[in-house]
């Protein structure tokens, strides 16, 4: 198992052509790189309002007041930090990896990139939290702040096993209580897991900003097996005998149509989403979601 | 030359080429292990072809080839000769193989030529064979018609007179050209060369010297004028070359070297100087000797006692007339000389037409040549090769 705590070097040299945005998580209290609710001293105006006792005369617009002869105090929206949210699926599937890289698993894959979505967070002053769902319920490092912080995150991440399957509903409900409205959510995980992606409507629904990372193995995109295989589901322990080049072409064509309609179904749930191939370099994904120029103000998908 | 198998039944063994057949066989339910959480989507309708598959086969046939090898040992292949077999020429020793070559002309050149001697040599070059002692020529032919390859001719040279017949005329299965060669040299005569008479008496005893200085002289060939070889010497010398005939005049009995001696291919004549001491000296022998030589009333003159390679021969008289008549016979020398000479008188000369074999002899099955040695290597090796490959390190795992 490659070690989770160490961000590649290649990888460490692109983190800053990334950049943790949200399009509409806000920030909460503090001062940081995010739009939020807060009034303030900031750069992007809110609102005028009348002036009310209490206000600080530099905070009157004065030229205002000289075209309409009354006070008005200019608003601005204060920059925040924001609370991102790594939510790894942490059932058995996670513990699959390529015979090419037997050592490098869809659970190492989506801590690396968790771990550098860490670290981008700490660099921007952003509050991280983690939350792993597996068989044995939540697992969880709450969100906040530092450096300090973030090496506890990673070192959390180290010990986290990928085993059995979804938890039912109760045990998510912990869930809901830490996950607030405004966070930004960065979810890891095949996608193959209906709960899974369910849960992630649900989040996206209730006003939580949700991106999904898919992490899928080459072996799922391009089904190299020669030979009889015995294919083995480790969440629920089917089995199933196929032989390699002859199941190849079923396989593909089943599986393209099963990852465009999750496509559209994250799509229209206005979930942002990319795939991360094992055999790829991981931060095409996080280029793709999180790109260091985006603009601030674009617009929600729909 | 055809080949043949002495136990065909082993062949059944070969069914044993079903077991790395098997072994090799990959089966379709050992199919790897494969984790794949994509399960849903694959397929349940397409099984995997059980298509049977070998691995190895470098392996494979090594293992096939060492089975097929060992039911073949089981089998006992045999190489039978037969089929046109090149001629055999027998030469008789006494004639020179140059003018035995030139006899023969126009044979092929794959032709064996061979001594009829010992062993039947092949003649090498144009050598002459050297042997003191005349081969039996008939039995020679026969153990040459055994041996020859079947429908092989035999050539067989003599010259006019030949030496080794014996009491029958060569039956032979193969068919045989008879070629007589004039002699390159006059036959010997049938005279056995006498060895030296070595005479150990005591000084005195000039009556026994005389009647044996007269025996030795009567062995000479008839006209001879020399003297004959006699040696006299006295009872303590020492004993003489074992070619020599030895002859003892004396009472004793005879000592451990003389017996050594005799024992080591002499042949002693031990006389008694008188009448009782004969007696008494020789009756310790009676039983290990037999009577060689007895009178017409059946009294023993002479016995003969054989001991290792030699012989000794007790006369049981001293050699004086009184007690001992037939000393004075006029065939005395040559009754003595047939005693002491131990070849068997019979004459085996004949002229060369008498040996002239006839056919319908007894014909020998071909003896099949067993080929489970060459066989029993070619599947040692192949066992090697076989250790060798399936030892071998960088091998995946399996049969």
């Amino acid at each position: 198992m490659a070690s989770r705590l160490e961000i590649p070097l290649e990888l460490r040299a692109r983190l800053p052509q990334l950049r943790l945005a949200a399009r509409r998580a806000l920030g909460v209290q503090g001062f940081g790189q995010h739009a939020s609710r807060s009034r303030g001293a900031g750069m992007e105006f809110a609102q005028y309002r009348p002036y009310a006792p209490g206000d600080e005369p530099r905070q009157i617009d004065w030229k205002l007041f000289a075209r309409s002869d009354r006070h008005y105090v200019r608003e601005a929206e204060r920059d925040s930090p924001l609370t991102a949210w790594l939510l790894f699926d942490l059932s058995a599937s996670m513990r699959q990896g390529d015979a090419a890289r037997a050592d490098w698993t869809r659970l190492d894959a989506a801590c690396v990139a968790g771990a550098c979505l860490a670290e981008l967070a700490t660099r921007q002053g952003d509050r991280i939290g983690a939350l792993g769902i597996g068989e044995a319920g939540l697992r969880l490092v709450p969100a906040a702040q530092g450096p300090r912080h973030r090496d506890r995150l990673l070192l959390a991440l180290q010990d986290w096993q990928a085993q059995g399957g979804w938890p039912n509903e109760a045990a998510l409900r912990p869930a809901w209580a830490r996950l607030r409205a405004g966070d930004l959510v960065i979810a890891f995980g095949d996608g193959f897991d209906e709960a899974m992606v369910s849960l992630l409507v649900k989040l996206a629904a209730a006003r939580r900003e949700v991106v999904f990372v898919q992490v899928l193995t080459a072996e799922e995109r391009d089904f190299p097996y020669r030979g009889g295989q015995r294919f083995v589901d480790a969440e629920t322990g089917a089995e199933l005998l196929g032989d390699g080049p002859s199941t190849r072409d079923a396989f593909l064509q089943a599986f393209a149509r099963a990852r465009a309609a999750l496509d559209a179904r994250l799509d229209a749930a206005g979930i942002r989403h990319a795939v991360a191939w094992l055999d790829r370099p991981l931060d095409e994904p996080l280029r793709a979601l999180f790109p260091a120029r985006a603009s601030r103000l674009a617009p929600a998908p729909a | 030359m055809d080949l043949a198998l002495l136990w065909p039944a082993g062949l059944l063994a070969l069914a044993a080429l079903a077991v790395p057949l098997l072994l090799h066989l990959r089966r379709a339910t050992e199919a790897r292990r494969v984790e794949f959480a994509a399960l849903r989507w694959l397929s349940p309708r397409q099984r995997p072809r059980r298509r049977l598959r070998l691995r190895e086969w470098l392996l494979l046939l090594l293992r096939l080839l060492l089975v097929a090898l060992v039911a073949l040992l089981m089998a006992g292949p045999a190489r039978v000769p037969g089929g046109q077999a090149p001629p055999e020429v027998l030469v008789a020793i006494s004639l020179h193989a140059a003018a035995a070559r030139s006899a023969l002309p126009g044979l092929p050149p794959d032709t064996r030529w061979r001594w009829l001697a010992p062993g039947l040599p092949l003649l090498d070059g144009s050598e002459d064979f050297a042997s003191a002692t005349p081969p039996a020529l008939a039995s020679l032919l026969r153990e040459a018609d055994a041996r020859a390859p079947v429908g092989a001719l035999l050539h067989v040279v003599v010259p006019p007179v030949v030496d080794g017949a014996d009491g029958e005329r060569p039956r032979l299965a193969h068919p045989v050209r008879w070629h007589v060669l004039p002699a390159p040299t006059p036959a010997p005569e049938s005279v056995i060369a006498t060895p030296t008479l070595v005479l150990q008496a005591e000084p005195g005893d000039s009556a026994a010297i005389a009647t044996l200085r007269a025996v030795a002289q009567a062995w000479m060939p008839a006209g001879a004028t020399e003297v004959a070889p006699l040696v006299v010497a006295g009872l303590s010398d020492a004993l003489p070359p074992t070619d020599r005939w030895l002859v003892r005049v004396d009472d004793s009995v005879a000592s451990p070297a003389l017996e050594d001696w005799v024992r080591a291919g002499g042949t002693a004549l031990l006389v008694p100087r008188h009448a009782s001491a004969a007696r008494a000296t020789h009756d310790a022998d009676a039983d290990a000797s037999v009577v060689a030589w007895r009178r017409a009333d059946g009294t023993a003159l002479a016995r003969v006692r054989t001991l290792g390679r030699g012989r000794f021969v007790l006369l049981q008289h001293p050699l004086e007339a009184a007690a001992f008549p037939e000393l004075l016979d006029a065939g005395f020398p040559r009754d003595l000389q047939a005693l002491l000479d131990a070849r068997d008188p019979a004459s085996t000369q004949a002229p060369a037409d008498a040996l002239r074999p006839v056919a319908g002899g007894p014909r020998f099955p071909p003896v099949p040549a067993p080929l489970a040695p060459w066989l029993a290597v070619a599947a040692a090796g192949v066992l090697l090769l076989e250790r060798w490959l399936a030892t071998r390190l960088r091998r995946e795992a399996g049969p």
